[in-house]
């Protein structure tokens, strides 16, 4: 499988032989050097209705991806399902994708425990039905199982009696503290969804298996409750709908370290699912340790063009001052497109930050000012060309002319092509000689 | 999702302003310096654009001040206001980090070297079934990836299995970012300079 043959790649980095891989990257990169600025310039000028902007700018990392990374030669058609399936237009019948989506503003502002409630949220409707399930077999009457699901419903109301003697999980410890004081409550909002069914069962085998096995009742019971603590508190809403429900399956260990295991590992393969829509070519993975293989080469990869980059970047800017001032204000205006993002950008970074150079805040107006005549031209265009000199007329006002311009530009230009032919490959070479580059990749 | 446009809009003003720092500090840099000086700046531009919400962006950016050398670029792009908070919360997390995780960590290690040793007696004399062997190599397999992806995740050794997949996540996103508004950014000066 070729996926083997990369994680061993991705091992070997770890046992020394560094080189492989920065080369791997490099010659893996070069053809999109080379051949693949057309492609650049499709996913360049995305079509720019905002309100698929989102849509614009999944699909294109994940197509060009493809063109890169021979790993993860997908086909293009599996890409682009993949791309609908992170675009917020589409989604796949999997209510937690429905879920998820509206969830994810939340992952920047918020940080991860509000994600995870809110994804816990979909799975805990779904295990919140699933009780009444087995309870309408238990009513059929298989005792043995019975017995497990009857001792977790019975706990529920009678838990808080069971507090203290049932402290053998640390990391419940608090929660079951918590709980003391809410308990009844808690026990009592949760059943009033399933509560009824429950109270048949109840009545008839409470008495019986109440003295039975206190203990791990009474810990399977404060397993639940411990989750349900952890999930309302977070989330500070109404206890009686979240809760994750862990419900001892049939034929399943209620043994209070297999719950726990359980659970933990019911979030791992969660989290497992949204790691596969992210990485590409993931989607018929199963198994923990392929998937990990996957993520890991692609976490390698896109370090591995971070790195390529800015050493592409390194070339092209000898001196990095006005080059850069530049070619930025430029790249703001086409690729953020419109005015209004720019006008909200140039002002803020003028005030946000002290700007050390002169030059910038000079583009910048220059900037504003050419955008106030340049609406018409917002549009993105599909060719670079005449953007680029229509706007080097308007934009750098303070040179004499376009053709001043373009001539001091090619001088610079030049001088630049002069060293790109030298260019990449020795450049990368001299780079990987580099003791202190071979240390980085550390 | 989470509007990817903000993210590289914040990614990119960052970067300028450390690129310009770099440019304005030293006139002459050979290649390699160039390169890590971009290199720097963008990656502590994208973890300082995730304003220390994760994990993963508070180490790097610890790990990058801790150089001397890159202390000014991490300030500048830091910001004024946001260095105090983080200078708090950085020394916080590597403190508590360093002491804690590493005796946490060390005795996790211990205790969970004996469990396996006994686990792996008691399951050799119970049965060499096929079963038990596959789920231990699958175990073995599991945790040797998961090292691995703890060393690729800045500040991923502290993690727990859980935390370190959300932390992934993200980072992957980021990572994302950063290499889209990379890309593009060069494209651009290749095309530019054609002209």
């Amino acid at each position: 499988m070729g996926t083997d043959a990369n994680g061993d790649s991705g091992f070997e980095h770890g046992d020394g032989c560094l080189l492989d891989c920065p080369s791997l990257g490099i010659f893996t990169s070069l053809p999109y050097l080379n051949g693949v600025t057309s492609i650049f310039i499709d996913d360049y000028d995305p079509p720019v209705p905002p309100a698929h902007v989102a849509d614009a700018i999944a699909p294109p990392p994940l197509t060009t991806h493809d063109q890169i990374d021979d790993i993860y030669a997908g086909t293009v058609l599996e890409n682009q399902e993949m791309s609908s399936t992170i675009q917020l237009t589409q989604h796949s019948s999997d209510p937690r994708f429905v879920e998820l989506v509206p969830n994810f503003p939340p992952f920047s502002t918020g940080g991860f425990s509000e994600m995870i409630t809110s994804c816990s949220l979909p799975k805990c409707h779904k295990n919140g039905c699933s009780p009444i399930h087995p309870l309408e077999k238990n009513v059929t009457g298989k005792t043995s199982n019975l017995r497990n699901q009857i001792d977790n419903c019975a706990q529920m109301k009678e838990c808080h009696k069971a507090d203290d003697g049932t402290i053998k999980f640390p990391p419940i410890e608090k929660k079951r503290k918590r709980l003391a004081n809410d308990g009844s409550q808690f026990a009592y909002l949760k059943n009033m969804e399933a509560a009824q069914q429950k109270d048949e069962c109840l009545g008839r085998q409470d008495e019986r298996k109440q003295k039975a096995e206190p203990k791990i009742v009474a810990n399977n019971c404060g397993k639940q409750i411990g989750e349900e603590v952890k999930v309302s508190s977070q989330n500070g809403e109404a206890p009686k709908e979240d809760y994750i429900h862990v419900r001892a399956k049939r034929g399943q260990a209620t043994n209070s370290h297999s719950l726990a295991e359980r659970v933990r590992r019911e979030r791992i393969s969660e989290r497992m699912k949204f790691l596969q829509d992210l990485v590409p070519g993931c989607n018929k993975i199963t198994g923990k340790a392929v998937m990990l293989d996957e993520i890991i080469n692609y976490v390698q990869s896109l370090q591995r063009q971070v790195e390529f980059l800015s050493m592409k970047l390194a070339t092209v800017y000898p001196e990095m001052n006005v080059q850069i001032e530049r070619i930025l204000s430029n790249d703001i205006h086409h690729s953020k497109g419109g005015t209004a993002p720019i006008l909200g950008f140039g002002p803020g970074m003028n005030s946000a930050y002290p700007v050390r150079q002169v030059n910038l805040q000079a583009i910048t107006q220059a900037m504003e000012s050419s955008n106030l005549q340049s609406s018409p031209m917002s549009p993105m265009p599909n060719a670079w060309d005449d953007e680029l000199q229509g706007i080097k007329r308007m934009g750098f006002t303070s040179t004499a002319g376009p053709e001043n311009l373009e001539t001091s530009e090619l001088h610079e230009s030049t001088a630049i092509d002069f060293l790109r032919p030298k260019g990449i490959a020795l450049l990368t070479q001299e780079v990987l000689n580099d003791p202190a580059f071979i240390n980085s990749k550390d | 999702m989470r509007p990817p446009t903000s993210l590289k809009r914040e990614f990119l003003r960052k970067w300028i302003m450390g690129l310009q720092l770099c440019s304005s500090s030293k006139k002459e840099m050979s290649f390699v310096e160039r390169k890590k000086a971009i290199k720097l700046s963008a990656d502590v531009a994208m973890a300082s654009a995730r304003n220390a919400a994760t994990r993963w962006s508070r180490a790097l950016i610890s790990k990058a001040s801790k150089d001397d050398s890159n202390k000014g670029i991490v300030e500048c792009i830091l910001g004024p206001d946001l260095e105090s908070l983080k200078g708090a919360s950085l020394s916080m997390d590597l403190h508590s980090n360093k002491n804690i995780s590493k005796k946490i960590l060390s005795k996790k290690n211990i205790s969970k070297k004996i469990l396996r040793k006994s686990r792996s007696i008691r399951q050799a004399k119970k049965s060499c079934s096929q079963k038990v062997m596959a789920s231990s190599i699958a175990k073995r397999l599991v945790k040797k990836r998961t090292q691995v992806l703890k060393s690729l995740v800045p500040g991923g050794e502290s993690m727990t299995e859980f935390s370190l997949i959300e932390e992934t996540l993200d980072y992957i996103l980021s990572l994302r970012a950063q290499v889209d508004v990379m890309r593009h950014l060069a494209n651009a000066t290749e095309l530019l300079n054609r002209k």
